[in-house]
């Protein structure tokens, strides 16, 4: 009977350990941070689109001028800006773009993005691009973007990254939450979500 | 010398497999791969409550590690003084060890072996060790192969070279686990071969980190200094080997600590600790595959 007790201790503290070691992956993450913007395009219909900025860290800026500058020239220009869509970005849609939107509680899958485009700020790559929304009379859009894989961390800075461009007299308020989301084989973290209501009491 | 081949195989197997990306920019070759789709949950998959203690350390420790990088990235323009070299290296050594405290590196398995197995104290730590030298020094020859000698677009082609041989590495790490389970089913008691723990150190350590292919190509493309940059590099892996060498430490003093004196007790460990390292290593395939 000791010997099974023991034994099962040990199996607890195995699996303490395991927890503990956060994940059996063979490298560690996140290797990439992004520092993103949203800006809410809405119309008298309701949310329509949202431009999305993701600035990212210098190093994965570095990697991105070294493989993709091909003139040297500190620009991304049309066919750089092709080969970076192609090869450093579409296969993001694999995971709905990072983002986690939600219209009226309903979940938004976003099958393609438009007006994609790349530049750099001194040190830091922006990328760019717009994602349409259902059409839909929702009242309420949610944003999260996070990388399931966290490979990738996404934060945005300040509520002054979130804008919104509406008709006039319409009034919509911003609320932010802080949700726990279970990252593949990483476990739980904390994400910001951010809430955008129309037509609220200030109405 | 069989030790000695086997080490030689493992390491063939390891260096010659076909691709698989991981980094979520850089699979697809030009198109989406919708084979490894992934849903992202929505909100009504996530859990309830708020973030946990672990869940806010584990994101302290993501903030602590941008704000390392910032300040080395920072240390560019005054890296040409020795001072200023001296707190890179500061920085990077304090990097490696945060980012090898997060997930990954293979702890799991380093932990696991060095709890249920008879290996000493001294070697587990050392095998720790190596790998963070190893994610390292694999880094850096990625780097050095892909950017001097074959001049190939180096973020895209080390994503998909690392995370082929990472598949490649679990697969030996299978291997091993079933290689541990058969002989702890008829072991008496005694040492798990010590060819199974460098085979399982260097199946880890060989998967180049991705952190420290950023440092070699922020070394070599910002600082333009190969040396200093090899330096940087090199310390950064011992950060990585204090923390990974942590986690073979602690379960080896545990291990130690008295308990293990019955057999059965000691068997049911082998048996277990083999049974995890499979398990771990064939969720991560399937995961991957």
């Amino acid at each position: 009977m000791n010997d099974w007790g023991s034994g099962l201790r040990y199996q607890r503290l195995i699996s303490i350990l395991a927890i503990l070691s956060g994940s059996f992956a063979l490298s560690a993450h996140p290797h990439t941070f992004i520092d993103y913007s949203a800006k809410v395009i809405i119309d008298r219909g309701g949310f329509r689109k949202i431009e999305f900025g993701w600035l990212f860290d210098e190093y994965f800026t570095e990697s991105i001028v070294m493989d993709y500058d091909m003139d040297h020239s500190g620009v991304f220009e049309g066919a750089e800006i092709k080969a970076i869509y192609d090869e450093a970005f579409i296969n993001v849609g694999c995971y709905n773009y990072f983002l986690a939107l939600t219209l009226d509680e309903k979940p938004v899958t976003i099958d393609t993005t438009m007006n994609f485009s790349a530049e750099i700020q001194g040190d830091r790559m922006l990328y760019r691009f717009t994602v349409s929304l259902p059409e839909t009379s929702a009242k309420q859009l949610t944003i999260m973007s996070y990388d399931p894989t966290f490979f990738v961390f996404l934060e945005m800075k300040s509520l002054d990254d979130l804008t919104m461009e509406h008709p006039q007299g319409m009034k919509c308020d911003v609320l932010t939450d802080e949700r726990s989301i279970e990252f593949e084989m990483y476990g739980e973290l904390p994400v910001k979500e951010y809430i955008i209501i129309l037509g609220s009491s200030h109405e | 010398m069989n030790r000695f081949r086997l080490v030689s195989f493992l390491i063939l197997i390891t260096m010659s497999c076909s691709l698989i990306a991981q980094n979520p920019f850089f699979s697809g070759g030009g198109k989406r791969d919708t084979s490894r789709t992934i849903e992202m949950p929505g909100r009504q998959q996530e859990s309830d409550g708020k973030a946990s203690i672990v869940a806010m350390c584990k994101y302290k420790l993501t903030a602590i590690q941008r704000d390392l990088r910032d300040a080395l990235y920072q240390q560019k323009e005054r890296a040409g003084s020795l001072a200023g070299k001296l707190y890179a290296l500061l920085l990077v050594f304090i990097y490696g060890f945060i980012h090898a405290l997060g997930p990954g590196h293979g702890k799991v398995f380093i932990s696991t072996f060095s709890l249920s197995s008879g290996i000493k104290t001294m070697r587990a730590v050392l095998g720790g060790a190596l790998v963070g030298m190893l994610h390292g020094i694999a880094a850096l020859l990625l780097v050095v192969l892909l950017r001097l000698i074959l001049k190939l677009p180096v973020t895209r082609s080390s994503e998909l070279i690392r995370s082929h041989v990472e598949v490649v590495a679990f697969v030996i790490l299978l291997i091993i686990g079933i290689v541990l389970l058969i002989r702890s089913i008829g072991a008496k008691y005694h040492e798990h071969s010590r060819a199974s723990f460098w085979g399982l150190v260097l199946s880890i350590g060989l998967v180049p980190c991705p952190g420290a292919v950023m440092i070699t190509l922020y070394g070599f493309s910002v600082l333009q200094n190969p040396v200093f940059t090899v330096v940087m590099v090199l310390t950064m892996g011992m950060g990585m080997s204090l923390a990974i060498s942590l986690f073979a430490l602690v379960p080896s003093l545990l291990r130690n600590a008295g308990f293990l004196a019955n057999r059965n007790v000691w068997k049911g460990l082998s048996i277990g600790g083999a049974i995890l390292i499979i398990l771990f290593s064939s969720l991560y395939l399937i995961a991957l595959l």
